[in-house]
């Protein structure tokens, strides 16, 4: 693979951006690749805004990356795509989740703009064809369970970029989640990863 | 990951004895022990909070047997006194006070560089620049402590600590530990009355020489490509910013570049062969300019004339990353860099902000709605809110607005007794189960010895919840999963002398009578204490997953709701939503936990139970133990 590829994983605290840094990373593990991630714990975690780093290549020292950096952002939500949009590279590819969580601010006080269909649209005027609209919510409750819609953008992520085999992926998840939980992120990754290239139409690396 | 790299190294060292009291981002280190303690042997403890977490691995030290204790750096501040002292006396095994920092304060009131407390205490301080380098130096660590028989400070940051990387392991965890010590009778050692404590000073300044003229290479300080005109020094966690830097800049070949893992003291020798033939020296270091000050002061009076550059060059405040160390190195080398091109930002008015909020069915949210009713009931205008350090601090938000301070652990006591000395406003202390056990104590019996006028709430939701759910004195389990007895702070506070009423906030409508008899004898002069019992919402969830007993949800009736959006306005959940278009809210049924605020608040009977709960649903919430 060429350097590094810069994963930005943009969040809201509780919905599993930490657990998919971690697959990420256990992927990269066992295909060889060097990793680091970068992650904040702590108060962010309460229904906050959480970013996560991951850093994948054949060196790669520096646990996060700045502004302008990134070359994916997998957008769980999509008012965080658009807070971390100035962490994609002009070459890079957002990968985002159609799912929408208002932050209680905008219950409180509402303000123009703030609506889903304004956060996507304005997603849309800044990226262009750079961006993704992945039904990540719809797939991943076919595979199972809502929670699993990190490991569905993990599915076009790798669809995308290449960087892992099916075989790698699972041994990922089964790394990181155990049980039922395992078995429907399976799923989940494969509805993302055929999404993908049913739209876009390119195949998989290898095994 | 580096906490879990920590502690794995730890073990291999040979570590005995683990203590912590948990805090981002150190909390890892103890609870991944915890994990494997009786396992590999080991003892694991959360202790009640870092002072005693600093003595009792402290004492293991002193009595031959190796230790470790894990705090975030304002928790070093609470074992300062302690630490102070272990600089004096030293110990007879290896002993490791982890202190993760944490820049930028990600998760914490300061971002302070506690290397200086290394100073301050001529202890040494080794810093690891990744995650392979905290497996490797912490066993580099117990090394030195030993071969000095010094405390010695392992600092980590936040991208160090919880950043993830592959190691291979490198050794093996000895099941033939003994970990049993031996305590020395040695009074004019270990009791620092001032006669002890003169001559233990004339030890540690030798000590703190020695360390700094001794000959010290890799793993502590490593030297790139010696002899060049320009040199980096860079410490910890800006190595490796440094070395992407350097490769983003192909400019390995135009440097000398000294990675220092060992920060106090700063040795001498390998900045010297560092500075050899160097006209300018650019120190690249996280915060505070501890490393440049020392290589100023190195340089001067060895006569070497070359230029010192740091923070002139690299930001003082705030974590580092690359972005924000590769122009300095850059200037620093006379170097053009293209600064890299991002998408058209967007206007940060189209982005609702999105701080951290009180989970759905978060205890506190209740327990704050109670409280404030309860205060408006009586008319009492202009309480005063003193707060404290826990996932209730975000009640300094609207609508709630019942945490108007928060400075350190326990503070909630203290200020709001010296408040009510000097104030007119009732004085309500509001601080959570872990805090209190921590460092509510001696404030309380301060409260009541010298007559303050404050009352106090303490938020008992079972758990250590912020840092991730660690148990504490008050839940009957320990860092490694067994029983312990229950300290039951309702009694401590009935035995220093407040007058304690107990409230179950799941149940508003009689916790709020119970809320307005507390306050009426607060104000007729009682010392009067609430204690609200519920568990966190996020481990009920989880109970409720393991046990499959559901929690009930809520959902809004379309057709009585007026849109009068008292449900959002005084409950502020996430897990209420109002739609584009549209005037009414809905509940998130994926999110809801059942609490029945927003039910409660409703003027039109609007909310009702969608799905009730399980059998027994109540409990997961109110028994201390689930069985």
């Amino acid at each position: 693979m060429r350097g590094v590829v810069n994963i930005l994983i943009a969040s809201v605290g509780g919905q599993g951006g930490l657990t998919l840094s971690r697959i990420i990373a256990e992927a990269s593990v066992i295909q060889g690749l060097s990793v680091r991630t970068g992650e904040t714990l702590g108060m962010a975690q309460r229904f906050g805004s959480v970013l996560s780093f991951v850093r994948v290549g054949e060196r790669v020292l520096s646990p996060i990356f700045g502004q302008g950096e990134a070359d994916y952002l997998l957008g769980l939500e999509l008012v965080e795509t658009l807070r971390a949009v100035g962490y994609l590279r002009n070459s890079g590819l957002a990968i985002a989740a159609d799912e929408y969580k208002p932050p209680v601010i905008s219950s409180l006080r509402p303000a123009p703009g703030w609506s889903k269909d304004s956060v996507a649209r304005t997603l849309k005027e800044v990226l262009g064809d750079r961006l993704l609209f992945i039904p990540a919510r719809r797939l991943a409750v076919k595979a199972g369970s809502h929670r699993a819609i990190n490991v569905v953008l993990l599915g076009v992520l790798n669809a995308s970029a290449q960087l892992f085999t099916h075989r790698v992926v699972e041994e990922a998840i089964s790394r990181v989640l155990h049980g039922k939980a395992a078995e429907i992120s399976v799923k989940a990754y494969y509805e993302g990863f055929n999404l993908y290239r049913e739209s876009v139409g390119e195949g998989c690396r290898g095994g | 990951m580096g906490n879990e790299a920590i502690a794995r190294g730890a073990l291999e060292a040979g570590v005995c004895y683990f203590t912590a009291y948990p805090g981002t981002p150190s909390t890892e280190i103890v609870e991944s022990i915890g994990e494997v303690a009786n396992e590999v042997g080991v003892i694991a403890e959360w202790s009640v909070n870092e002072k005693v977490a600093y003595e009792s691995a402290y004492a293991a030290a002193i009595a031959g047997v190796r230790s470790l204790t894990a705090m975030k750096h304002v928790g070093v501040n609470v074992a300062a006194d302690i630490l102070m002292s272990s600089g004096y006396a030293g110990v007879k095994a290896g002993f490791i006070v982890v202190s993760a920092d944490d820049p930028s304060a990600h998760s914490s009131q300061n971002e302070q560089d506690n290397r200086w407390y290394g100073y301050l205490a001529h202890i040494p301080v080794v810093e690891p620049s990744s995650v392979r380098d905290a497996y490797r130096l912490i066993k580099t660590a117990v090394e030195v402590s030993e071969k000095y028989n010094q405390p010695v400070m392992f600092r980590t940051t936040t991208r160090v600590s919880h950043s993830r990387q592959y190691i291979e392991l490198e050794g093996d965890i000895s099941a033939s530990r003994s970990c049993r010590g031996f305590f020395d009778k040695d009074i004019s050692r270990w009791v620092l009355i001032p006669a002890h404590a003169r001559r233990l000073k004339e030890r540690v300044v030798k000590l703190w020489r020695s360390i700094e003229e001794a000959e010290w290479g890799p793993p502590l300080a490593e030297i790139y490509n010696p002899g060049k005109k320009k040199v980096v020094i860079a410490p910890g966690i800006a190595f490796a910013h440094v070395a992407e830097a350097l490769d983003r800049l192909s400019a390995w070949g135009d440097v000398t570049v000294l990675k220092l893992n060992l920060t106090a003291p700063v040795p001498v020798k390998p900045v010297l062969n560092a500075a050899s033939e160097a006209s300018e020296i650019l120190v690249v270091e996280e915060l505070d300019p501890v490393v440049e000050l020392h290589v100023r002061a190195i340089l001067n009076k060895h006569g070497v004339r070359a230029i010192v550059r740091g923070k002139d060059l690299i930001p003082e405040e705030g974590e580092l990353s690359l972005e924000r160390v590769l122009p300095g190195v850059a200037k620093f080398l006379g170097r053009d860099f293209a600064i890299p091109q991002t998408a058209k930002l967007v206007e940060e008015a189209r982005i609702p902000p999105r701080p951290p909020v009180l989970c759905p069915g978060c205890p506190h949210r209740l327990t704050y709605y109670i409280l404030k009713t309860a205060a408006n009931k009586l008319r009492l205008r202009n309480v005063i809110y003193t707060g404290d350090i826990g996932c209730y601090t975000l009640g300094y938000q609207k609508p709630f607005e019942t945490q108007m301070t928060c400075f350190e652990m326990g503070g909630s006591i203290g200020v709001a007794h010296g408040l009510s000395k000097v104030v007119e406003e009732p004085v309500i202390a509001v601080i959570g189960d872990s805090t209190f056990f921590h460092a509510g104590i001696p404030g309380s019996i301060n409260l009541v010895y010298n007559n303050g006028r404050a009352m106090i709430v303490v938020l008992d939701n079972y758990t250590t919840a912020m840092t991730g759910h660690q148990p504490h004195p008050g839940t009957g389990l320990t860092a490694t999963g067994s029983k312990a007895p229950v300290v039951e702070l309702v009694e401590v506070l009935k035995s220093i002398g407040f007058s304690v009423y107990v409230i179950n906030p799941l149940h508003i409508r009689e916790s709020l009578d119970t809320a307005v008899k507390a306050l009426e004898e607060y104000l007729r002069g009682g010392r009067v204490a609430i204690v609200s019992r519920m568990r966190c919402s996020l481990e009920a969830a989880r109970l409720s997953r393991e046990m499959k007993v559901s929690l009930p949800v809520y959902a809004v009736d379309e057709d009585k709701c007026t849109g009068c959006m008292a449900c959002v306005n005084l409950t502020a959940c996430p897990a209420i939503i109002v739609p584009e278009n549209s005037k009414k809210p809905v509940i998130l049924e994926d999110m809801c936990l059942g609490c029945g605020l927003c039910a409660y608040v409703c003027p039109y009977k609007a909310i009702y139970v969608k799905k009730p709960g399980g059998e027994g649903w109540e409990k997961l919430y109110t028994e201390r133990t689930i069985s």
